[in-house]
């Protein structure tokens, strides 16, 4: 019963999420650290456009945290006396927004396939999971290398690439649900009302899979970006004067020797970040599943 | 069971030929080979001569009809790089990745049933806490980082480990460690979760309930049912140690096919790149099918279908 008055109200709502996010610190945590992320890469580089290329020779490969210099130069200076954490903060933008559209790009196309897949089944759903199929059973890193290399190494190249790979996923996800769905009975009504398939499909299935389909970009924006940096990192994606968290790694390598920090931080970075979000996803697939949500319910509130 | 096996069979033979299309078209739009494997002052002729030679003048299709000729011939053509027919250098890399791949699949399946059972034991106690935290940061990990600070530390500062090659045993640890951790990360969860729900189930309850040593429960009632899933994921994870492999021997500089192919895609070497992707799409398909063999044998309901 508490469930249903909870729902009555959107600020009892927000209280109840609120209060499994306190049970969960970790997963609090990680969204905190991800706002943050999302505020530096909307609002950082305007705040930091000078200094992201100004060169500073006499602090080429400054050493991290020292005082003696400005705050921008907390974290060091690389091989052309960069700021770190300016480049670090363009970066962010940079990373965030590659990882994002390919994430909504896979989502997209992927779960449309699926959704059409599951629904039609037959031979045109027989093809579209033996598309799945063949993306799945190759590694993604040399397909991505293949097409990256063969045309330019750009930014809308380099989202297609990341986007098609990652589709099998929701595809199959997609599919699945579909399945299941179809066989609801609100669905055999809204065949005997006639509408149209077209309809059917994304008025009334496509939004029940819409929860899953986003639980799965959560924890899939994460290996985009594990993905995006490793093409960075091998020279086929991002091209500098640009600079991605992969890319700085990359760059960073060459003064392995001398300049610890120019690859550390980076990949730092982008390990912290995917960290985040698989815990809020494991947090999220706990919140989502009714069966286990007691699990981060406030127990003294189940007894009242 | 035949039946499904067979058409698994079937269907994974036209993904292979799918794929092997898509990437003998993908391969032509890189560009000349000519460009690459002759000086930069080559006259005409001597231009001209080449294409000939390697057949690059012809219609992409008639190449395609050739080469698919050739490949039922078992002929995968000559490697423009190295001057060697493209298959005995695609099956000297071969041996080199998987042994890699096999020795890391092993580590990390063995040490995620260990880790995911004693975690499912107690769930939310301080050791399940603590490897999931440490499973997570494993699986969100960016290999190439993980393996250029390994080498910062035990090559660079303490001097412990050979930074790159190939040789024994010491030069196996790096490689080995940075391709276990992400499989390694992954799977513990999915062990952890599948242990989890076995332990709860009703035959575990009566397995208690028939006075079965707990050791007998765990290992031989709960973790039996619980390995199916388990098993599925380490085989999606095939592809995605092929990924690490590229990272890995690209950065310890493993004579491997990872590398190999990175380096034929580079230099246009088509003959070889081709050879590479239909000899790593066969052996994924394989062990995919393989571990479906294993899935049906651990689990009666699907064999007896």
């Amino acid at each position: 019963m508490q469930t249903i008055r909870n729902n009555n109200s959107i600020l009892e709502k927000f209280k109840r999420i609120y209060s499994m996010f306190l049970n969960d610190k970790l997963a609090l945590i990680s969204i905190i650290f991800l706002i943050f992320i999302l505020i530096i890469a909307i609002f950082g580089p305007s705040l930091t456009s000078n200094s992201f290329t100004k060169m500073n020779l006499r602090l080429r490969n400054l050493a991290p945290f020292s005082f003696d210099h400005n705050m921008m130069y907390f974290l060091g200076a690389d091989a052309l006396g960069r700021s770190m954490i300016a480049r670090l903060i363009i970066g962010t933008q940079n990373t965030m927004f590659i990882a994002a559209s390919a994430v909504l790009l896979s989502m997209t196309f992927g779960g449309v396939l699926g959704l059409i897949s599951g629904y039609f089944g037959g031979k045109i759903g027989n093809f579209i999971m033996r598309l799945a199929d063949v993306i799945m059973s190759f590694p993604s890193l040399l397909l991505a290398v293949i097409v990256l290399y063969m045309f330019d190494p750009g930014l809308i190249n380099l989202v297609m690439v990341l986007a098609f790979t990652r589709m099998p996923i929701y595809m199959r996800t997609a599919r699945a649900e579909v399945l299941e769905i179809r066989e609801r009975l609100f669905v055999a009504a809204a065949v005997s009302m006639g509408a149209s398939h077209l309809r059917i499909i994304f008025k009334h299935i496509a939004p029940l899979t819409i929860p899953t389909l986003i639980t799965i970009a959560t924890l899939d924006f994460a290996f985009v970006m594990l993905g995006e940096s490793a093409l960075s990192f091998l020279g086929v994606g991002i091209q500098p004067p640009e600079v991605t968290w992969g890319l700085m790694v990359a760059q960073g390598r060459n003064y392995l020797q001398i300049a610890w920090w120019l690859a550390f931080f980076p990949g730092l970075m982008i390990m912290l970040v995917a960290l985040s979000l698989n815990l809020l996803s494991s947090w999220l697939r706990i919140v989502l599943d009714p069966i286990q949500r007691w699990r981060l319910e406030d127990i003294g509130d189940k007894n009242e | 069971m035949k039946n499904y096996l067979s058409r698994r069979i079937l269907s994974s033979l036209l993904a292979v030929i799918g794929l092997f299309i898509m990437v003998f078209f993908l391969a032509r739009l890189t560009g000349d080979p000519g460009h690459l494997y002759l000086p930069i002052d080559a006259p005409l002729e001597v231009r001209k001569e080449f294409s000939e030679k390697h057949g690059f003048n012809d219609p992409i299709y008639i190449q395609f009809g050739r080469f698919a000729a050739d490949l039922t011939q078992g002929d995968l053509g000559y490697s423009l790089r190295k001057q060697r027919p493209a298959i005995d250098v695609v099956l000297e890399a071969i041996p080199v990745t998987l042994s890699l791949a096999a020795v890391a699949m092993t580590i990390a399946l063995f040490g995620a049933i260990i880790i995911g059972s004693l975690a499912a034991y107690k769930p939310n106690g301080i050791f399940d806490r603590i490897s999931r935290v440490v499973s997570l940061t494993a699986a969100s990990a960016p290999d190439f980082w993980v393996a250029i600070t390994a080498i910062l530390i035990f090559s660079v500062s303490l001097r412990w480990l050979p930074t790159s090659g190939i040789g024994g045993f010491p030069y196996w640890i790096m490689p080995i460690g940075i391709l276990v951790i992400r499989p390694l990360g992954l799977l513990v969860q999915v062990v952890r979760g599948s242990m989890i729900t076995a332990l709860s189930s009703d035959f575990v309850k009566t397995a208690r309930a028939k006075g079965v040593k707990e050791k007998a429960v765990i290992f031989k009632h709960a973790l039996r049912n619980a390995l199916l899933p388990v098993i599925t994921v380490a085989g999606d994870q095939a592809a995605a140690i092929a990924n690490g492999a590229i990272i890995v021997e690209t950065i310890f500089g493993w004579p491997g096919i990872g590398k190999l192919m990175l380096d034929s895609i580079l230099q246009r070497d088509f003959a070889v790149v081709q050879a590479s992707i239909l000899i790593t799409a066969i052996v994924i398909l394989s062990i995919n099918i393989i571990i479906d063999i294993a899935y049906a044998t651990l689990d009666p309901r699907i064999r007896h279908k």
